[in-house]
């Protein structure tokens, strides 16, 4: 790390200590520590039930996982205590592994509730619908999103690709100041997933930052990260540069399950 | 007595609009009505009567207002019988709704009878929207019989409601009939509501396409008990039947009950059925985008009823029936239709 002086002007986004979380009884989390800053883009890698989906989940605040210790800030306020949606409207974004099908309500009548319900939270009026079409519009070309698709219900038939780059279009809808996706290139073809992460870079300023949750090195290809950490059986194990990842992908999950037996 | 009101003043092409008594000295010379028809006329008071001459195509929706009596010592009955002659077509909306001064501990009884004759090729909507009040108890029975070739469509609407029966008899008496059945209703606080269906295929040919979405909450009681019974000889019959519940609080009840019951062999048939509650990940992901939890599940409710209001065939019906369905998620208790007039 000693070749990457970091400025003295980072600006701290999520800092998250000793979080321990579990769902039906059963602890998933068991300690996470981790610091974003503004501009960062962070990897998260590790095998399956390390607990990757499960911090993203909790971070997010689904009601269905139990925090039982620790803390997560995002610009220095208590994350774990806002109601999701007071987590969306402080600037976070979750970008789902597998995004959820709302049969009946249109992607324009569910967006419109969404950055209305923003501009509420921050004693703005609703947004005048020209310019909500507008925004529509212009954001549906970072990830190459069809008018057709926005006209229809959530995700509803949407092909896996085609829901992904609509996780995708609605961060950039919403403009998060800490984005993570979670598995965002599982499910995607090649050119599908050049889409996805260029959106995601197209978005990327050095006020926002992004966590990318990712079993492969692949995405990281198109999505340089500034760190990479390792998550195994609820903790971070590992933490370091692109290279990490690289290793890892060449010597697989093996090689971090013998490091901590 | 009839307490039924139309908003068609003069209709043209032969059409009639009259209690029956008048109406016997409108039809055109020649026509009689079908057997059926007198024989409710006989059993009601005086039934109102919609007549639309063969190949009479009206093209603009007709609306009805029943205004159901508040304070009658016996119930109120109300009937209606409506005529389509051989390729008539027509679309009847009937607006329910009780009036007069609430009388402490007494129920508003009423009783709706509504037959339905399509002769051959014919092709009627009829939509009956409730929008009443929990000190009424009705009984609703519409019943459809219907020629070769003809085509139906019933839709019964509950948006604010007492104690509800509403029950749909439907016969195909001529090959190649369709009929779609659709039935939706909103209930909550102790509102009761129990949806019969009956579709008898007597002949070759028919189609049948039933949905029925009810959504329950706090200790609202509510059933669909829906049967389609294929004769024998019935051959080539197409039956589809759809009950989907939504079921909200440890409190509401929603029983559903499908039946089929086939004589023959060369049918396609099917029923499905499904009482549940909104989905956990459906209101978590909208939560997440920054929709408040309340608005996730007032746009999750509407989304359930979609289906329903889509296959409305009327358009302004269609868009004021989103706007309604909208206001009674939200808690609108004001049961009062702006577009009826009082």
């Amino acid at each position: 790390m000693g070749c990457c002086p970091i400025p003295d002007t980072k600006t701290m986004m999520l800092k998250i200590q000793d979080l321990h979380a579990e769902i039906n009884g059963r602890e998933i989390l068991r300690g996470i520590d981790l610091e974003v800053n503004a501009g960062e883009v962070h990897a998260i890698m590790g095998p399956n039930g390390s607990g990757k989906s499960t911090l993203s989940m909790v971070l997010a605040g689904n009601p269905a996982y139990t925090v039982t210790g620790g803390s997560a800030t995002l610009d220095g306020k208590d994350l774990l205590a806002m109601e999701p949606e007071v987590r969306s409207h402080e600037g976070l974004f979750l970008g789902f592994q597998y995004p959820v099908e709302i049969p009946g309500v249109s992607m324009v009548n569910f967006m419109r509730a969404a950055i209305n319900a923003k501009r509420e939270y921050f004693g703005e009026p609703p947004m005048p619908s020209t310019e909500f079409l507008k925004l529509m519009r212009d954001k549906r070309a970072v990830v190459e999103l069809d008018n057709k698709l926005a006209s229809r219900s959530v995700n509803e038939g949407f092909s896996g690709g085609e829901k992904k780059r609509n996780e995708i279009f609605q961060m950039a809808m919403l403009e998060p100041k800490l984005s993570i996706l979670d598995e965002t290139d599982s499910g995607l073809d090649i050119d599908a997933l050049r889409v996805v992460a260029n959106g995601v870079n197209k978005l990327k300023t050095p006020d926002n930052a992004t966590i990318v949750i990712t079993h492969y090195q692949r995405l990281l290809d198109y999505i340089r990260p500034d760190f990479v950490h390792i998550l195994y059986k609820g903790k971070i194990v590992m933490t370091g540069g692109p290279e990490l990842a690289l290793e890892l992908e060449e010597r697989g999950y093996d090689w971090i399950k013998e490091q901590m037996s | 007595m009839s307490s039924l009101e139309g908003t068609v003043k003069r209709p043209e092409g032969g059409v009639v609009l009259a209690p029956m008594s008048q109406a016997m000295g409108m039809l055109p010379a020649g026509v009689s009505l079908p057997e059926g028809a007198l024989a409710t006329a006989a059993g009601n008071a005086d039934p109102l009567l919609l007549y639309v001459p063969a190949g009479v195509r009206i093209p603009q929706p007709l609306q009805l207002v029943n205004k159901l009596q508040r304070g009658r010592a016996d119930a109120d009955i109300s009937a209606l019988t409506i005529v389509l002659g051989k390729d008539a077509s027509a679309k009847l909306l009937v607006c329910q709704h009780t009036v007069g001064d609430v009388v402490a501990d007494t129920k508003a009884v009423n009783d709706n009878k509504v037959e339905i004759f399509l002769a051959e090729g014919a092709s009627f909507d009829y939509y009956d929207l409730e929008e009443t009040s929990e000190d009424t108890v009705r009984h609703s029975l519409v019943s459809v019989h219907q020629q070769a070739g003809s085509k139906a469509l019933l839709d019964i609407l509950t948006l604010y409601n007492g104690d509800t029966h509403n029950e749909c008899r439907c016969e195909f008496l001529g090959e190649g009939a369709e009929l779609k059945l659709y039935g939706m209703a909103i209930c909550d606080r102790q509102r009761r509501l129990r949806f019969d269906t009956h579709i008898d295929h007597l002949v070759p040919h028919c189609h049948s396409d039933e949905l029925y979405k009810i959504s329950a909450s706090d200790r609202a009681d509510c059933s669909f008990c829906g049967r389609i019974k294929v004769h024998e000889g019935a051959v080539g019959t197409e039956a589809y039947q759809s009950s989907r519940n939504l079921l909200d609080g440890t409190d509401a009840r929603i029983q559903a009950r499908p039946e089929l019951e086939i004589y023959n062999d060369d049918v396609k048939c099917n029923h499905g059925c499904a009482i549940g509650q909104l989905d956990p990940m459906e209101v978590f992901y909208m939560r997440t985008r920054g929709i408040p939890e309340h608005q996730a599940r007032l746009l999750l409710r509407q989304a359930f009823m979609a289906d329903v209001i889509d296959a409305i065939t009327i358009p302004a019906l269609n868009q004021r029936l989103r706007l309604l369905v909208e206001r009674r998620f939200a808690g609108d208790s004001d049961a009062a239709c702006g577009a009826c007039s009082h």
